[in-house]
């Protein structure tokens, strides 16, 4: 996995490239935690454009910065996610709480 | 669940630690095995997150994520059919019923969807395990028959 981030004010920017399992899931959550701290970061937008597989503990990942950020009015977006990673974030029901697009504009 | 599936026509028997990185080689294995059957890349997509799951299970919860256990993968293939069996000699599951709900964890951190991706990904599963001995997970799923044998 591949990670790039780009803070913009309160947002950051973060683009996911390779594979998101339990391998990468820790170091990815200490790197974000790392980049929220640093700054006043309240939104965060992951561009899934060149993430080729998520499961489960990928999925964690995402939940657990919703949690951090939703209780102070910040949130989390999903943009361009492939079609296979979009089907596993829509039956794992994370569109309820965050938004997701595919790479095709599909919205959720 | 082998019964009524033919002849087995392969087996391939993997053994690996119980290391977090090894969950991609599950899934490459995964891949390469079923180039024998002219499968659908999303097929093939679901399949790797089912064994993904049970994979990721046996390393965080059988082994508790301990680099020291050993995970053995299997994979039966007949005609037009795969079974891949994952297994560990971790911890165990007490309730079987209760970790196959959806949205049950035992870690507050995990959102529970490890077996509710499995289930929504094979057509067969089977889990079995025994407190202090260990789990096996069964997936099964159809495959079509292979081209100019049918
Ligand atoms: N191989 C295993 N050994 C011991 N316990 C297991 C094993 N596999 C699953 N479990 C138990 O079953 C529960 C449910 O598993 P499941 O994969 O559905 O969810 P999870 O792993 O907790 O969360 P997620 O998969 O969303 O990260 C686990 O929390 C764990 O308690
Ligand atoms: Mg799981």
């Amino acid at each position: 996995m591949n990670l790039y981030c780009l803070r913009e004010g309160t947002v950051l920017k973060v683009k996911i490239i390779g594979e998101l399992d339990m391998n990468v899931a820790g170091s990815l959550k200490e790197r974000l935690d790392k980049e929220m701290n640093a700054a006043d970061v309240r939104h965060l937008i992951f561009d899934f454009s060149e993430l080729d597989f998520i499961d489960s503990s990928g999925l964690g990942v995402l939940i657990s910065c919703y949690r951090q950020l939703a209780p102070i009015g910040g949130s989390v977006r999903i943009e361009k996610a492939k079609q296979n990673v979009y089907r596993i974030l829509e039956l794992s029901g994370i569109p309820k709480v965050m938004a997701v697009s595919s790479e095709g504009g599909d919205t959720k | 669940m082998r019964k009524d599936k033919g002849q087995i026509i392969n087996e391939i028997m993997v053994q690996f630690t119980s290391l977090a990185e090894n969950v991609a080689l599950s899934r490459v294995l995964t891949s390469s095995v079923v180039t024998h059957w002219d499968i659908t890349i999303s097929q093939l997509e679901d399949l790797k997150v089912a064994v993904s799951e049970a994979v990721s299970n046996a390393i965080i919860h059988g082994y508790e994520n301990q680099k020291d256990g050993m995970v053995s993968m299997r994979f039966l293939c007949y005609e037009t059919y795969l079974l891949i069996e994952i297994k560990d000699e971790g911890i165990g599951i007490e309730n079987i019923q209760q970790a196959m709900e959806a949205n049950f964890s035992s870690d507050k951190q995990r959102m529970g969807l490890g077996f509710s991706f499995m289930k929504m990904f094979t057509d067969e599963l089977e889990v079995t395990s025994e407190v202090g001995k260990g789990t096996t997970v069964l997936l099964g799923k159809k495959m079509p028959a292979v081209k100019g044998k049918e």
